[in-house]
């Protein structure tokens, strides 16, 4: 540990390399949260062993009898996270203490992938999206030297998990099955939300996940599973009904939509979509009072939209605090290509009117992606940004004393080179130790970065000694 | 094995190809900084030093092979190896390079005559901070001095190998020869002809001045010749732990290695390891560097030895025990070197220098770094742990050694000298050999059973996992509840708040509770003495009754009526709705009885009322309270009739009884020693009450018994 600094807040702990080369980019990094964990045991290895099969069955069954028990309620979640490169896409399983590579056994002629999403829920099961492209070459016409492209959504699930005993198992199952839906478009983001669908039956609303994709046709595409009584199958839905505001976004012809983000906060939900163009498009939906059937949210005002004059690459809606209970104010994280980053600091109540520029972000190329996270566990969230010009850096929100909303700043408070361009940020914890590591793809590989470790057991056990104070506090009281 | 990605990194340009050993790290110029030279094909050397923006040399030197076209060959020119050391014994540096036609130059430099150029950026930012900058590229134009060597040779070591004494030869280049420590220059010879035919090993001792002879150029005095059946394909030197010997090491085909010990007259007489004769000849090329492990506060040299294809051993010369790991490579091994990772890392970038956090940097081992051909790294430590790094090109040749980058910190650094005529350096080397940790296994650090009873109040699997977590079970086992409790405690500062606050509350409600306890028990006592109070009351009128009659009852009733109302504040309704004649809740059957009576002796409510308004005057008399004169005089009246004094002493006899009922109280319930002084309390309250409340209800009393006077 000696390497270690005391002051740094990450450390690479690995950097798994695509295999063959593959390359990245700004679409291909997905984490899910399903009730499956890694089970296989970690190869000596570790980690940059790649798991190849499934181990054979007697040992296999041995390690699943043996975990399988203690942790059967249904209440555990592990997150795990997808990398996709040109050809292939990674995954790293989190299991107890370590983590599983996979690379996911696709059919060879998939062509490249665009963009990728995974996400579990009760009713889909496992779910494994991505967008491809595959040139298609004309054999007869041989002097056409570019050839055709075909663009394809395709969709991996695994419905039911119950005879799935762990993620690895999963993620060699999940490739068996694939429903293609060929796309008139080129793809862009892949992305899921939740909406709210009413039964054919009755006139009841229920949430599930949808998936959305942006395309070059300025429109958003919405897919839905329905699960039908000879087969189930996913299949394109209008937006309109769900987001009026994307469909209008497509009816006008505005333009590729590159980055959207949907964000949930009590009974408002903040719609943002940044172009190719420039233009960043804002919708603020509040709840409807009573159940009304269609998407339930009323739009609030007229949409608003701010001109960035760059292809606006990633946006993050954050509060800022990481409490579910007081979430406080609402920002809004946008990235540029052309080498700028804003933040539009209360964007629930003041819309783009209250934008702040991170000045450090302008001089290290195009920045290509952001995140939200707490590194420093003091329940504030941070900003992260990734450029291509090869910098990570994180801002930490400072507030002065004023009652203003101007007086909200953010500060740079680390930063690190990387090799190569930085395309996608993301955390989870990998090796279910407690602490969230920091995923980062960047050009050929997957960076995983440990928080500091010795920083969180000081604080932990500080906050151990507080609550063992209030316990003695307590055995005192009732005796 | 765990993975980096490197990142911060040079760029220079050195032309033409190289041997793998034709490179050295050293402090050429003795200015404590060290500097690299690398030496090519063409007969090229070049120094860097520093940063090197234009990412030129510092210093070059051409032609230091055959001048003009006289050369058999091309190869006749090339640099085979290159050593910077204190050839001339001198306390000085040179550098050396010896090329394949039996030429050793000897380069010395002057202190700060590479001449960097001054440093870029703040001139106020301390030294450290600006990085040495070389934009201009400065040609010597021959050696210092050149001498001839055998021909062929292919490694170069300069060391102390304790041989400069052993011959009585006697003026040396250095006024002071006297003592050891002297350096010898040791190169290994290979016949290019045929791989089988012996090899030779110059055993050659330090340079000479030959100043007694007619020709004053100095030249090397051969002091002693090896002779292997095998390749030579390292040279290094060592200490023998034990007798503090110098030890001459030779390296093998096949992972073998020879040791020579000093004064050792040929390989006959060496220590032979591992090297069976009856085993099938393995050319595969072997090096060997020494690395330096901690044991107990003292350093201790290992050797270890690399095999082309990967076989990894490490000899320890102490115990003379050799440990083996096989790393799986696909391409041939060379370059390696031992190295010091952890130490200063240089954040040029944001004008920071790092130092080791770790106080005792000195006592961190060396980890061993070998690469590719293919640009795989791979940093091996004495547990061979193995940290690979990926360098995205073909690699001519690999070195890893402490370069200063900034001046005053000789930093880690990997050089990899492509073959496109560039030389890559890579800083800030932050690669930690150990295996990944996790937090599990950092928290266990912490005295856990210090939290025991924490832990045991929040989480009921407590002890499973503890018995786990437990530092005395090394291996680590998931404690899944246990790491959702740090993540909760870390990440969901709700969840933690919710905690704190849960148990603030709990710790409230219980304090409350303790209260509502401790009231429920008064109360009940209160409860009890009323009853018996009652009784006692009721007894007393029964014998009253028995006793007086006629004039007599007055006082009597006065006195029931007394303590109805004053015995306890709870009391008071009762006591009021009794005088209102009203039934009452049944708190006992004598109070119905007094109730009947109290119906009965209605009549005489009037006059009672009346006495009681005087009473009242009494007290206020009583305590010092001015009397109207029409009061003071009924009040006399009522002195002179003996009737107040009965009155007093009835009361007196109940303030009496309920001491005794007070008493027995303690004894019935047995309590602690505080709640018998709350009971006291309580019964002196009652007392009082009992005294003091007289006052009270004959305020109550006192309107109507008033307008009755007027």
């Amino acid at each position: 540990m000696s390497m270690m600094l005391m002051d740094d807040l990450f450390n690479e702990t690995h950097f798994s390399r695509f295999s063959s080369g593959g390359r990245t980019n700004i679409y291909g990094l997905a984490v899910v949260e399903t009730p499956l964990s890694g089970k296989i045991p970690a190869s000596p290895d570790f980690p940059s062993s790649l798991l190849s099969s499934m181990p054979n069955d007697n040992i296999y069954d041995i390690d699943n009898h043996h975990q399988h028990l203690p942790t059967s309620s249904n209440d555990n979640k592990y997150k795990h996270v997808f990398a996709s490169s040109f050809y292939g896409v990674t995954c790293l399983v989190s299991a107890a203490g370590y983590w599983n590579t996979i690379e996911l056994q696709l059919d060879k002629d998939i062509g490249e992938i665009v963009s990728m999403d995974s996400f579990y829920s009760d009713k889909t099961g496992l779910v494994l999206a991505f967008t491809t492209v595959h040139v298609l070459n004309n054999l007869k016409n041989t002097t056409e030297v570019e050839g055709q492209h075909q663009f394809m959504l395709r969709i991996y699930s695994i419905n039911d998990l119950g005879s799935i005993s762990c993620m690895e198992d999963a993620l060699f199952k999940i490739t068996e099955k694939c429903q293609k839906i060929p796309l008139t478009f080129t793809p862009m983001q892949l992305t899921h939300t939740l909406i709210r669908k009413t039964c054919n039956n009755n006139n009841d609303s229920m949430s599930e996940l949808c998936l959305l994709l942006c395309g070059t046709d300025s429109g958003v595409h919405l897919y839905t599973f329905v699960r039908g009584f000879e087969k189930q199958a996913w299949g394109e839905e209008a937006v309109q009904p769900y987001f009026p505001f994307l469909s209008e976004m497509a009816s006008l012809k505005s333009n590729t939509i590159l980055s959207l983000e949907i964000f949930d906060i009590g009974t408002k939900k903040i719609i943002a979509a940044g172009c190719q163009n420039g233009i960043l498009h804002l919708a603020i939906l509040q709840q409807g009072s009573n159940n009304n059937k269609e998407g339930n949210y009323i739009q609030l005002e007229k949409p608003q939209f701010a001109p960035l004059f760059s292809p606006i690459t990633s946006i993050s809606i954050f509060t800022t605090s990481t409490s579910e209970q007081n979430p406080g104010d609402v920002h809004m994280l946008v990235t540029c290509a052309v080498e700028q980053v804003l933040i539009y600091r209360f964007v629930d109540r003041r819309g783009v009117k209250c934008p702040i520029q991170l000045r450090e972000c302008t001089q290290h190329d195009s920045v290509l992606c952001s995140h939200v996270m707490d590194v420093d566990w003091d329940g504030r969230n941070e900003v992260l940004v990734g450029t291509y010009g090869r910098e990570l850096l994180i801002y930490k929100q400072q507030e002065s004393s004023g009652e203003g909303d101007d007086d909200l700043t953010f500060q740079l408070i680390w930063r690190r080179s990387f090799a190569h361009p930085i395309y996608r940020i993301d955390h989870l914890d990998l090796n279910q130790d407690g602490l969230d590591e920091l995923v980062v793809t960047s050009q050929y590989g997957i960076h995983i970065f440990q928080p500091n470790l010795h920083k969180a057991k000081e604080l932990l056990s500080q906050m151990f000694e507080e609550l063992d104070h209030l316990r003695v506090n307590y055995v005192n009281a009732i005796l | 094995m765990k993975s980096k990605c490197l990142v911060d990194r040079l760029k220079w340009t050195f032309e033409g190809n190289m041997t793998p050993h034709a490179y050295a790290f050293g402090d050429v110029d003795n200015d404590e900084d060290n500097e690299f030279v690398i030496g090519n094909l063409k007969g090229e050397i070049a120094l860097f030093k520093g940063i090197s923006v234009g990412g030129q040399p510092a210093m070059t030197c051409k032609n230091l092979g055959t001048v003009g076209n006289y050369s058999f060959s091309e190869f006749d020119k090339l640099i085979t190896c290159v050593a910077v050391g204190d050839i001339r014994n001198s306390g000085k540096n040179s550098i050396v390079c010896v090329n394949a036609e039996g030429k050793c130059h000897i380069f010395d430099i002057a202190v700060g005559s590479p001449n960097p150029t001054s440093p870029i950026g703040d001139e106020s930012a301390s030294p450290p901070m600006r990085p040495i900058i070389n934009d201009k590229s400065h040609e010597i134009e021959k050696p210092n001095l050149t001498l001839g060597v055998p021909v062929n040779c292919n490694r170069i070591l300069i060391a102390d190998i304790g041989l400069y004494h052993t011959k009585s030869i006697t003026i040396s280049l250095s006024p002071t020869v006297d003592g050891d420590g002297q350096n010898e220059i040791i190169l290994a010879r290979t016949d290019r002809v045929s791989d089988y035919a012996t090899e030779v090993i110059g055993g050659v001792p330090s340079k000479k001045e030959k100043s007694n002879s007619a020709s004053s150029l100095p030249y090397l005095l051969e002091k002693k010749e090896w002779l292997f059946e095998r390749q030579i394909t390292s040279l290094l030197s060592a200490t023998d732990p034990n007798t503090g010997a110098p030890l001459l090491l030779v390296g093998q085909p096949g992972g073998h290695f020879v040791i020579i010990e000093k004064n050792a007259k040929h390989t006959s007489s060496a220590i032979s390891h591992e090297i069976n004769l009856l085993e099938e000849v393995n050319e595969v090329s072997t090096e060997l560097v020494k690395g330096i492990k901690w044991r107990d506060g003292k350093s201790a040299e290992v050797i270890a030895i690399i095999t082309m294809d990967g076989l990894f051993k490490c000899y320890d010369l102490q115990s003379g025990q050799m440990s083996k790991h096989e790393l799986k490579v696909n391409h041939k091994l060379f370059g390696l070197s031992a190295l010091n990772l952890d130490g200063v890392i240089d954040n040029t970038q944001t004008g920071k220098i790092y130092t080791n956090q770790k106080p005792n940097v000195e006592q961190s081992d060396d980890a061993f770094v070998t690469c590719a051909w293919n640009g795989s790294t791979y940093v091996i430590d004495h547990e061979f742990n193995v940290v690979n790094f990926e360098f995205e090109s073909r690699v001519c040749a690999f070195a890893a050694g402490k370069y200063a980058i900034t001046p005053g910190y000789n930093v880690p650094c990997f050089m990899y000298v492509d073959f496109e005529d560039n030389i890559y350096v890579y800083f800030n080397i932050q690669i930690n050999t150990k295996p990944m940790l996790n937090f599990g296994e950092v928290m266990r650090d912490v005295d856990i059973n210090k939290y025991e009873e924490l832990l045991k109040f929040y989480y009921k699997e407590y002890e499973q996992e503890i018995e786990a977590f437990s530092p005395n079970n090394p291996p680590y086992q998931p404690t899944p509840k246990l790491t959702s409790f740090f993540n909760q405690c870390l990440y969901k500062l709700d969840g933690y708040r919710k905690l704190k606050a849960k148990m603030e509350r709990e710790i409230q409600d219980s304090i409350e509770r303790k209260k509502v306890i401790e009231e429920k028990e008064i109360a009940e006592v209160n409860r009890r003495k009323e009853i018996e109070e009652k009784e006692i009351v009721a007894e007393i009128n029964r014998k009253k009754e028995e006793d007086e009659e006629g004039e007599q009852e007055e006082t009597a009733e006065f006195a029931q009526n007394d303590i109805n109302s004053s015995s306890t504040q709870e009391n008071k309704e009762s006591s009021s709705s009794n005088e209102n004649g009203n039934s009452v809740d049944e708190l006992s059957p004598t109070i119905h009885n007094e109730n009947d009576e109290d119906k009965e002796e209605k009549e005489g409510e009037e006059e009672e009322q009346k006495i009681e308004g005087k009473e009242k005057e009494e007290k206020k008399e009583e305590e010092g309270m001015p009397i109207s004169g029409d009061q003071s005089k009924e009040l006399q009246e009522r002195r002179d009739s003996g009737f107040i004094h009965s009155r007093d002493n009835s009361i007196q006899m109940l303030v009496k009884k309920s001491n005794n009922l007070a008493d027995n109280c303690h004894n019935k319930s047995q309590v602690s020693k505080a709640d018998q002084q709350q009971l006291q309390q309580k019964t002196d309250e009652i007392n009082q009450e009992i005294n003091g409340g007289n006052s009270d209800i004959a305020t109550v009393i006192d309107q109507p018994s008033l307008s009755m006077q007027t």
